[in-house]
């Protein structure tokens, strides 16, 4: 189909006379449509490109090979799992947006409405703090020179006016963010090619099947926590993959093709009336189950190469750098281990430029500013998109708006506050609330696993439910991030580092 | 001819990625200060064969000889592809820096991990070029 939401737009404008409908919780029943057919052959373009912008961050490039020099190799089995559990959660997430066309938030409110307001304020609390734009301004000024508060406040305001002028904002998005996500997987292939050994390699790999090894200095007040946040980041953390349910949607895919697509803010006139729920197909009958099918294809083959496989290309990539830079200078594992982020980013830049030329030391500090910029433009999409669409179906009266200007509303005021902080506050937040935000944070993760059995067990008809095994993986998510959390919590008195 | 040229116009994806990729190396090499040279032969060595080998898939591609759209085809490719890519980069580079050709001295575990290395780059040359053959025959539908 060359334009998805052009077909829905005239079926949404002329409803079948006699309208069966899907009754899914309190909330009004979903209209039968037609499922679009799936893309022909498995094709690459689709929204994990947001997850990878969002999910290949400092886990990836810093955490991991951090632990990896501290602990071993061995240590990776942990990331292989915390991974491997958000690629599950990726396509039980992609099962409720593309049979309904609803994001993951307005399934939770189906449930039980307070649960979406929970998530409303948790995005509110932990995302609206420019602390993430620091590490790669920083690794930007080690390149530069230009101020990294300069850089930060500079590309914010760019952002704004970019996602602002934009017709159709994740058309935009998604070509920009593919062009970077290339650029990035591609580089940092050539750069493990030209650096790394077999040894290490083979070392980092079959770290990753070590299942049980967590050496004894691991589990102590000082290093606990960090493993637990680092298990976190393995993969998109926090709400992230609560957000995607909203690019899946904006692609086009599944039911998402009936519902119109968030425009900038210079083209909000132009966009189509948001219905107030989404669609449901008819999944008695056996055509749209077979395009059904079809589309769960198309998803795994997202969730599976390019989620699972780049995170793992990258993380490896920096792991086999790490060992390759401690190996030429032994202080840096020292260094690593005990400084700060940003004294330990230039610790591994600096032994990345003794053991391959000062090449590898700026090489590595792009590839910390492009993972920065590609969180940065992802994060503040997907807050908007979020809140957003929150908003505009549960707050009384915000229907009088168009989306956009929901989004465009949220955008602005994110980056206002933004730049007000970046030049006169602490950017990560208020030091007396840090513990607050990584602890909610986590918890959203281990929340949003509960919903998502709920949501996908409760409000979706039998036929396209998740299996049993499937139900156990997530349960199990649910389990080892609240269970890591609370222990952390409990045993140590610390939340996650 | 006019045929001919339409085919060899394939070729500009797969190409394209390749070469950007020894542009990007050399590249960093100029801007933190290597001398010209390295950057040049870091450029030509590594990108020329990137690019002749992506030339190639998008060629083998258009006349229907692999699939397209599809990741076991081209990580296989590469699988033999990227390995030989990187050593000519790397006997060049020796040539020109010391004057004579020098293999790696594990050539075996050399090749072994480009070829584990060329998975990777395999997800990032796929993804690249189905986003640049998709913009080109949308610029010539036009």
């Amino acid at each position: 189909m060359d334009d998805p939401n052009l077909a829905a737009r005239t079926e949404t404008s002329t409803p079948p006379e006699k309208e069966r409908v899907w009754a899914a919780g309190k909330l009004e029943a979903m209209p039968i449509r037609k499922l679009p057919d799936a893309p022909p052959s498995i094709h690459l373009l689709g929204p994990t490109v947001f997850l990878v912008a969002l999910g290949v961050g400092m886990g990836e490039s810093y955490m991991w090979p951090r632990l990896v020099l501290v602990f071993g190799p061995d240590i990776r089995w942990l990331f292989l799992i915390g991974v491997t559990l958000q690629a599950v959660v990726m396509l039980e997430m992609a099962r409720y947006a593309m049979a309904t066309g609803e994001s993951i938030f307005f399934g939770a409110a189906r449930v039980f409405k307070p649960i979406m307001w929970f998530f409303f304020v948790v995005a509110m609390l932990v995302y609206v703090w420019p602390g993430h734009l620091s590490a790669g301004a920083a690794a930007l000024e080690k390149i530069t020179g230009i101020p990294w508060t300069v850089s930060a406040c500079v590309g914010l305001i760019l952002v704004g006016v970019l996602f602002s002028l934009a017709k159709v904002i994740y058309n935009l998005l998604e070509n920009l963010l593919s062009i970077l996500i290339g650029l990035l997987v591609v580089s940092t292939a050539v750069v493990a090619a030209m650096v790394g050994t077999w040894g290490d390699l083979t070392s980092t790999v079959s770290g990753m099947f070590q299942f049980g090894y967590f050496p004894a200095q691991a589990m102590s007040p000082e290093w606990f926590p960090i493993i637990v946040g680092s298990i976190a980041f393995a993969g998109p953390s926090g709400m992230q993959q609560m957000w995607y349910t909203l690019h899946l949607r904006d692609s086009g895919a599944g039911m998402g093709a009936h519902i119109p697509k968030v425009r900038g803010l210079r083209h909000a006139g132009e966009e189509e009336k948001m219905p107030a729920r989404g669609f449901m197909f008819d999944t008695d009958d056996k055509a749209e189950l077979a395009k059904w099918k079809g589309w769960r294809r198309w998803v795994t083959f997202d969730a599976l190469l390019l989620f699972w496989g780049i995170t793992m290309l990258v993380t490896v990539s920096f792991t086999v750098l790490a060992q390759s830079a401690s190996r030429t200078s032994p202080d840096v594992k020292n260094l690593i281990e005990n400084g700060e982020r940003e004294a330990a980013l230039n610790a591994m830049s600096d032994a990345f430029a003794s053991a391959g030329g000062p090449v590898l030391g700026s090489v590595f500090l792009g590839f910390i500013a492009l993972i920065g910029l590609n969180a940065t433009l992802g994060l503040f999409d997907s807050f908007s998109r979020g809140q957003a669409d929150m908003t505009y179906h549960f707050v009384k009266g915000a229907k009088k708006f168009r989306m956009s200007h929901l989004y465009a509303g949220f955008l602005w005021g994110v980056i206002t506050f933004g730049i007000l902080v970046l030049l006169f506050g602490p950017a990560d937040g208020p030091g007396a609330i840090l513990d607050v935000l990584a602890f909610l944070s986590t918890f959203a993760m281990g929340a949003y696993c509960v919903v998502l059995l709920l949501v996908n067990n409760r409000m979706l008809p039998k036929p396209i439910r998740p299996k049993l095994v499937t139900n156990i993986i997530i349960g199990f998510g649910a389990v080892f991030y609240l269970g890591m959390l609370f222990f952390s919590l409990v045993k140590f008195g610390v939340v996650v580092g | 001819m006019a045929i001919r040229e339409g085919f060899l116009g394939e070729a500009v994806p797969g190409a394209f990625v390749g070469l950007a990729a020894g542009l990007i190396a050399g590249g960093l090499a100029a801007l933190v200060g290597q001398p010209l040279g390295w950057a040049l032969v870091t450029t030509v060595a590594l990108g020329l064969p990137l690019g002749a080998f992506g030339g190639g898939f998008s060629l083998l591609v258009a006349a229907g000889r692999l699939p397209a759209g599809r990741f076991a085809p081209v990580a296989l490719y590469w699988l033999v592809a990227f390995p030989l890519a990187r050593l000519v980069h790397e006997t060049t580079v020796g040539l020109v820096l010391a004057g004579q050709v020098r293999l790696p001295p594990d050539l075996a575990g050399f090749l072994a991990y480009q070829g584990i290395v060329s998975l990777g780059w395999a997800i990032g040359f796929l993804w690249l070029h189905e986003r640049i053959a998709m913009r080109l025959r949308a610029t010539a539908s036009r």
